[in-house]
This record gives C-alpha cells, structure tokens and sequence, in this order.
C-alpha cells in the first residue's frame, strides 16, 4: 500500500519514460496473507487487496484532505461573531496554503523520487491486510465494550486478536484473556478507582464489585 | 525562588511520589529495552492512570518514565542489535560488537553510568537554568507571548524530518483544531458540530493517546518480524570505575551536546546521540579512532550521556516557557493540561509545586535509575523477547481502556481511534506528528495571547513589531523557518562558495 513508484533513475541510467498518476495507481501488487483460515477468511471478507500507491499520489490525498476540512471548517466560522472567527481563519488558511504547497512540492519530486526500496529486492514485506482487519478488531471492541461489558469484550478481543495474529498457542490466549484482563480491572478499578464499563454484566457485577 | 527549591524537593522525597518515581524507572527501563515501544507512547498510555494522583505524584511517574526510557533503549541496542528507542540508534554501532566479544555487561556499564552522569548533568542545567529563564519569562505579556508561541510553533516545524512545508501543515493542522469548542475569549461554540462533547474542546490527553500508541502499535504489525533472540549476560554489568575515570571528558562533552540539542525544540535524543557519536569519533586519537565500529568505550558511553541529557534541556523550554522540545515533553505537558494546569510562563509562578517537583524527580530519577539499572538489567533482557504480536493487544487495551477513564464516554475512544489512523497516515507520509501536537498544545494560549494584544492596540497587528523583544522573538522565528528552505541553503552555499571555495550540502 504504501510503495512508491519509480520515476527517476538515481544511478545516472537514462530516465524511464515518465509515467503517469493512473499507472501508479493501477500498478497494484495484490498479496494474500498466508496464514491460518481464521486469517484468509477475515482477509477476504474484509475484501482489501494491498495496492502500490506512488508517493505523489498519497502525498497529494492528504494535502487534498486537509484542504476539504479546511473548507468544512471555513464554511462553519460564517455563523460566528467576528472576534471568535479570527484565529479560526488564520489557521484554516495557513492550512489551506501549506497544503497546496505540499502538492506543490510532491508534483515537484515526481522526477527525482529515489528507487524504492521495493524494486531494490531487500523491501521487507508489509502486511496491509493484517493492519486493516487488526484495526477493525480494534474498532469491533471499542463498539462491543460499550454494550457487553468490560470483562467479556476484553477476554473476547484478546483470543480473537490472538488467534488472528497467531501470536501465541490457544490455550496460553485463554490465560493471557483472563490473565490481562484482571490485571488490567485491578489496576484501573481497584487501585485506581476509575469504573470501567459493565454492559449486559452490570446487574450480575454491580453488587460484586 | 528558595522556598519553591525546597517545596520542590520535599514534594518529591515524599513517600508516594518517591514510589512513583521507583515504579516509574522500573516502567520505563523496560518499555525502553522493548524495541519498537517509545517512551512518549508509555508516557501517552499512562496519563490516563496519574490522572488519578495528585498532579506532583503523577508527574514524577511520567518524568521518571521519559529519562528511565533513555538508558532501556540501550539494552536492545547492545543484546539483539536493535535500538529500543530511536535515541538508542548510536548506541548499536559499538554497544553490539563489544557484546558480541563477550562484554556484554561491560557494554550495559558503561551505558548505564554514562546516562547516569548525562542526565545528572542535565538536571543540573534544568534545575539552574529553567527557574532563572521561567522569572525572565514572567516579565512577558501577551504580545511577547504570542511571538515566543509563533517561535516554538515555527522551529519545531522547520527542523522536521523531511520537510519545513510538511511541518508547518501539521502545525497549521495543531492550531485549526484547537480552535474546536468554546472560544476562550467570547465564549461561543466553535465548529462543535453541535456535539456536546466537543464543547470543551478535543479532548487533547485522548488525542496523544492516539497519536502516539495507535500508529506504534500498527507499525509493529506491519512488519512481520519475529522477536529476536536476545544475547546473554556474561560478565559483571558492576562499572569499572577506572575506566569510567578515562571516558569522563567524552560523557561530559556529549552531555553538553545533549543540554544544547534537547534545548532546540523539533530536535531530541535521536538527533543528539549521532552528534555527540561523530564529535567523540572526531576528538579520539588515531588509535581510539580505530575501535570505532568494533566495540569502542567511546562509542557507546557518548550517545547514551547525550540522549539522557537531552531530557534535562528539553524541559528547560517545556517548564519555563510552556513551550515543549519534544514529542515527550508534549505529551508530559499534556499530563499537566489533565490536571488543568495551563503551560506557560506563569507555571513556575502559579503551579511552583508541581514545576519544581517536575525538576527534582528529573535529578532523583537518575539516582533510581543507576540503582535500578545496576540490580535489573539482567531482568530487563527478558522484554526484549516479548514477540510485537503480543504487545499490540495488550497497548490497544490499554489505549482504550484508559481513552475511556479519562471521562468516562466512549467518544473520546473514538476520538482516540481517529487521531490514531491520522497519526499513522501522518507518519507513513513523513508529515511529522510533533509539530500537530505543539499546534494543539499552543493553539489556546496562542489565540488568547494575539487577541489579547489586538484589544491593547485597537486591533493594530503592529503592535507585534513595535515591542522590542516581541520583534526580536519574530525575527527569530522568520529565521527558523528561511533556514529550513532551498533558498537559504542555497544561498548559505554561495556565500560559502565565494569566501573559501566549498560547498555545503543542501537540506532538502
């Protein structure tokens, strides 16, 4: 996902015929993660191919994006007083305008981006679908935790981050699940005095704890 | 001034604060020795958790942390050939060879005694230097504060890592959403969307947070890498004092390096450790310049003073100035901001309590940390292979658990989650995070300064030029930031050029 594109030669060899914003982006590399079913199944269910995106085209996304919230922000200091609109302003243009010099400046290095490290053969490998699906977990138990309670998303997400991840053997997961999660409930709870969320538990646990 | 040094001190050998400083050396040692965890990101996970202590205990478990992390970054430098810290980088060069000879534990010495001296002399700098520089300071009103933000604001992003333009986006993008919620002066909602959880702001602690562990935590999944197999400890980790009598001049050299580059906000332990490395290679004789590489004392004892000090002389800006060196010091600030205490130049006036147990827990965690380093090192090799799958779990939890502590919503989680991806898409476009989190820091205390000083002038902007010492700051600023263009390179090379006949380098 995030490789960039060849544009120039740094070894002094004539220069490729440049190529445009599109090749780079079509110029996808598509990889699965080779791993256990739990893995390949989230994989395709997640339905993300990892893709070479030359840096121009990242570069010039983000600059784009700030720009739009620039925009967004601009939009909202119409319904402010004049005092509290001023700063407001002054940052949202300096955004908008260091933005479109970022885009200045990667339309600029589109000639002298040096090789990429993964054209020179020792490119370590990435693993996007693993970063995607992890970050989905992670969003699936900041949604659950709410609702099914503390010490039954925690254990829930550590096995199944776990058990993505193959990091460690299943029944040392179930150790670690219940292991880390009191950890964590004594710290914050007991020692800390800081609730944490009970969800469907807290007519059980309430009394308890 | 005397009585705030004692308060200070007394604050700090006071039994709880004296314990977080021990649990906070032990912490920091080994999430320094665990390569791939920072110390910004353990101090950003635990603010959460001193958010229940008072502000003095929770700032000596974060300060014990930040120094503590400096030495553990060794430990993987010199084992597995692996930087724990960027800070460590250096470190790698002669620390790995003189283990590979079977001198490990000489190696961990001689790393251990150099932080120590570092960062004793660096406490020293702070604790003389932040309380003179915070009375100066106090003098300042709000046009002078206004420059001295613009300043911070302007060196952090021109000595980003890649580019000065990258840098002054991410700060630009600090300054805009800090102006989310109540205007500090009018009081109107700003851009809350209507959302009565922005109405106080984003929440800045939730904001590090995110910051700083989520993009970690997806980094070390990236790569799929294995953990290393740590070497072993042969040899007595005790310091031969005999020879730590013949690197004296090297350590303190390289702590003064440490003080000046920990001083200059945008730069910290990773730009220090190479100075000081290339200036010990430079002063060592033809011999000593032979063993470089290959296990040299030097090597090793040089960048481990430096990036040790550097904690002492980016809090000298951090405390009295309220403007943080780096990204440690950020999220150290951002501790205080939980507490409510405001940074600024009236800290060291208003907060003296916390400010100068801030100073003191510095110099006494130094102490803990040679205690410490000298009877655990050995156990902190056992981190080092703690695979990075394990870990991630276990920081998003943390991540999570304590984004939602901080007040009770789950909205700061998601805020916490968003920043993270920002974070992380910032990183992999070499856009520089630091300057973001000044720009949050700064923005209140910026906005309230410039309009502050409009309603002195009549609404004149001249009035930034008219104040001598607000002029000089400025002028100061619209250097940091010609510096950091091609321009200046390339006319710095001309003027080079015509006088002696060589050519610098460009930065960019």
């Amino acid at each position: 996902m995030f490789q960039f594109c060849r544009f120039g030669r740094p070894d002094g060899l004539p220069r490729p015929a440049r190529r445009s914003t599109l090749h780079c982006v079509q110029r996808s590399v598509l990889r699965s993660d080779a791993g256990n079913p739990l893995q390949r199944g989230m994989s395709v269910l997640s339905g993300i191919k990892e893709k070479t995106v030359s840096r121009y085209v990242q570069e010039t996304i983000f600059a784009a994006a700030c720009i739009v919230l620039g925009t967004v922000f601009w939009t909202n200091t119409g319904e402010l007083i004049p005092s509290a609109a001023l700063f407001p302003k002054i940052a949202i243009g300096a955004v908008v305008f260091f933005s479109c010099w970022m885009m200045y400046q990667a339309w600029a290095a589109r000639r002298t981006e040096p090789l990429p490290e993964a054209e020179k053969g020792d490119a370590p490998r990435f693993q996007t679908t693993r970063l995607v699906v992890f970050f989905l977990l992670c969003l699936g138990y900041a949604g659950s935790i709410e609702y099914l309670g503390y010490f039954l998303a925690t254990p829930l997400f550590i096995i199944i981050s776990y058990r993505y991840l193959r990091s460690v053997r299943l029944h040392v997961s179930l150790l670690a699940a219940v292991g880390f999660s009191a950890a964590v409930y004594v710290l914050f709870v007991r020692f800390l005095h800081i609730p944490l969320p009970l969800g469907i538990c807290e007519p059980l646990l309430e009394a308890w704890l | 001034m005397i009585d705030s040094f004692s308060l200070g001190l007394a604050n700090v050998l006071s039994p709880y604060n004296f314990l977080a400083i021990l649990a906070g050396t032990v912490v920091g040692i080994l999430v320094g020795a665990m390569p791939g965890l920072s110390a910004t990101m353990a101090i950003a996970i635990l603010v959460p958790v001193t958010l229940a202590f008072p502000p003095d205990t929770g700032i000596c478990l974060l300060a014990a942390i930040y120094l503590s992390a400096m030495y553990g970054g060794s430990v993987a430098a010199i084992l597995i050939r692996t930087p724990g810290t960027a800070a460590a980088a250096a470190t790698v060069l002669d620390g790995y060879p003189l283990a590979q000879k079977g001198f490990a534990g000489k190696a961990l010495s001689i790393s251990l005694t150099a932080s120590f001296i570092g960062g004793l002399i660096s406490s020293i700098a702070l604790l003389t230097v932040a309380p003179v520089l915070g009375r100066v300071a106090l003098q300042f009103g709000p046009v002078e504060m206004a420059a001295v933000a613009v300043l911070g604001m302007t060196i952090i992003a021109s000595l980003s890592q890649e580019s000065t333009v990258k840098g002054l986006l991410a700060g630009s993008l600090g300054l805009m959403l800090s102006c989310v919620g109540m205007d500090a002066v009018s009081g109107s909602a700003r851009f809350t969307m209507g959302n009565i959880n922005l109405f106080s702001g984003i929440p800045f602690t939730v904001a590090l947070i995110g910051l700083f562990s989520i993009p970690q935590v997806l980094r070390l999944l990236e790569r799929d890498e294995k953990a290393s197999a740590a070497g072993t400890i042969k040899d007595s980790v005790i310091p031969d004092l005999r020879e730590i009598r013949s690197l004296l001049p090297v350590i303190f050299r390289s702590g003064g390096i440490g003080i000046v580059t920990g001083l200059i906000p945008g730069t910290g332990g990773d730009t220090a450790c190479w100075f000081a490395y290339n200036e010990a290679k430079r002063f060592a004789s033809d011999e000593q310049k032979k063993e470089f590489g290959k296990g040299s004392l030097l090597g090793i004892a040089a960048p481990e003073s430096a990036n040790n000090a550097v904690v002492g002389g980016a809090l000298i800006p951090t405390i009295s100035l309220g403007i943080p060196g780096s990204s440690s010091t950020a999220v150290l600030l951002g501790g205080l901001m939980g507490h409510g205490i405001m940074p600024g130049p009236t800290l060291m006036s208003e907060h003296a309590d916390v400010a100068y147990t801030l100073l003191w827990a510095v110099f006494i965690t130094n102490f803990t940390m040679l205690g410490i380093g000298l009877g655990f090192t050995r156990l902190a090799v056992f981190v080092t292979r703690i695979p990075n799958k394990v870990l991630c779990t276990a920081i998003v939890i943390f991540c999570i658990i304590g984004a939602f502590a901080i007040s009770n919503t789950m909205f700061d989680v998601y805020i916490m989650l968003a920043f993270g991806l920002l974070g992380y898409f910032m990183d992999k476009l070499k856009v520089p995070v630091a300057p973001l989190v000044v720009g949050l820091i700064l923005g209140q205390m910026l906005e309230v300064s410039v309009m502050q000083s409009l309603l002195l002038s009549d609404g004149s902007w001249l009035i930034f030029f008219r104040e001598p010492i607000s002029l000089g700051i400025l002028l100061l600023a619209a250097f940091s930031l010609l510096s950091g263009t091609r321009t200046y390179s390339w006319g710095k090379n001309k003027v080079k050029t015509a006088l002696f006949g060589t050519k610098t380098e460009n930065r960019e």
